[in-house]
């Protein structure tokens, strides 16, 4: 376990942890925005109904 | 059904019970968070399997958007049997490992040595892999964070700890004291730390053990 963020709650973070949680936290939160304007996540979104379209049309 | 369910647990139990219009806003608010180590653990396991060679993007998006409808579409993982990333490891091993079958292509010819034994072979988790899934979880806390506590108190909490605002100018855009800034941020900060002391997330954030 290396991120202060899963200690146990009543652990206190020394000032240092709070900012490493921050950063952490940010990095996850723009990431995850990125990821989902790249050009691929939109591909297999579309891939992803296209299979569940298939999927339907042909299991029922 | 109300939808998006985002906590660890939920995700796992997500399920097409007729309401096609739910299904398709939970798998896709599953690809938003696990798009990125799905591709990473695609991509690792395709090199695996065929002595480093460089996958194909087609080939390694194919192989995560038939995981992500496989995800949903079975009923098999359960928080409490083991890790979402293991199962998710599982899934896109097989996945990679058909489509590898299904090309057959003359430089994969490790594919043919033995599989019966390539199916349950998994390589070692890569540090991208592992970077990227833990990324991943982050960004899953995040969300159940967002179902667990009011509106305002979430936008205070994107601004400054998100979205880098400064506690001043969080205070000054919203106009409220900036005493106001800093009692919420201590609470959402407490509530969040007791989200992710939920063993489901401590076993899922844990350094890989592959």
């Amino acid at each position: 376990m290396n991120n202060p963020l899963f200690k146990h709650p009543d652990v206190q973070l020394s000032p240092r942890e709070e900012a490493e949680i921050t950063q952490d936290l940010a990095n996850a939160y723009r990431q995850n925005e990125i990821g989902e304007k790249k050009p691929e996540f939109k591909r297999i979104a579309e891939s992803i109904k296209k299979k569940i379209n298939d999927k339907q049309n042909g299991g029922l | 059904m109300s939808l998006p369910l985002t906590s660890l647990s939920l995700l796992s139990r997500l399920r097409d019970e007729g309401d096609h219009a739910g299904w398709q806003v939970s798998w896709k608010r599953f690809l938003e968070l696990y798009h990125g180590p799905l591709m990473a653990m695609a991509a690792g396991i395709y090199r695996y399997h065929t002595g480093n060679a460089v996958p194909p993007q087609a080939t390694i998006e194919d192989v995560v958007a038939t995981v992500v409808v496989d995800f949903f579409k079975r009923d098999r993982f359960d928080p409490e049997r083991g890790r979402l990333r293991t199962y998710l490891r599982v899934l896109t091993n097989a996945r990679v490992v058909d489509m590898l079958r299904k090309e057959k292509p003359l430089d994969h010819e490790s594919i043919t040595a033995g599989e019966d034994a390539l199916a349950e072979s998994l390589p070692a988790e890569s540090p991208e892999e592992e970077r990227s899934f833990q990324q991943a979880l982050l960004a899953t806390l995040i969300e159940d964070l967002r179902e667990h506590i009011p509106l305002r108190q979430f936008e205070i909490f994107e601004m400054v700890k998100l979205k880098g605002t400064s506690p001043d100018a969080a205070a000054a855009d919203l106009g409220v004291h900036r005493g106001v800034i800093d009692n919420t941020i201590y609470k959402v900060m407490t509530r969040l730390r007791e989200i992710a002391s939920n063993p489901e997330y401590q076993e899922e954030y844990e350094q890989s053990s592959f």
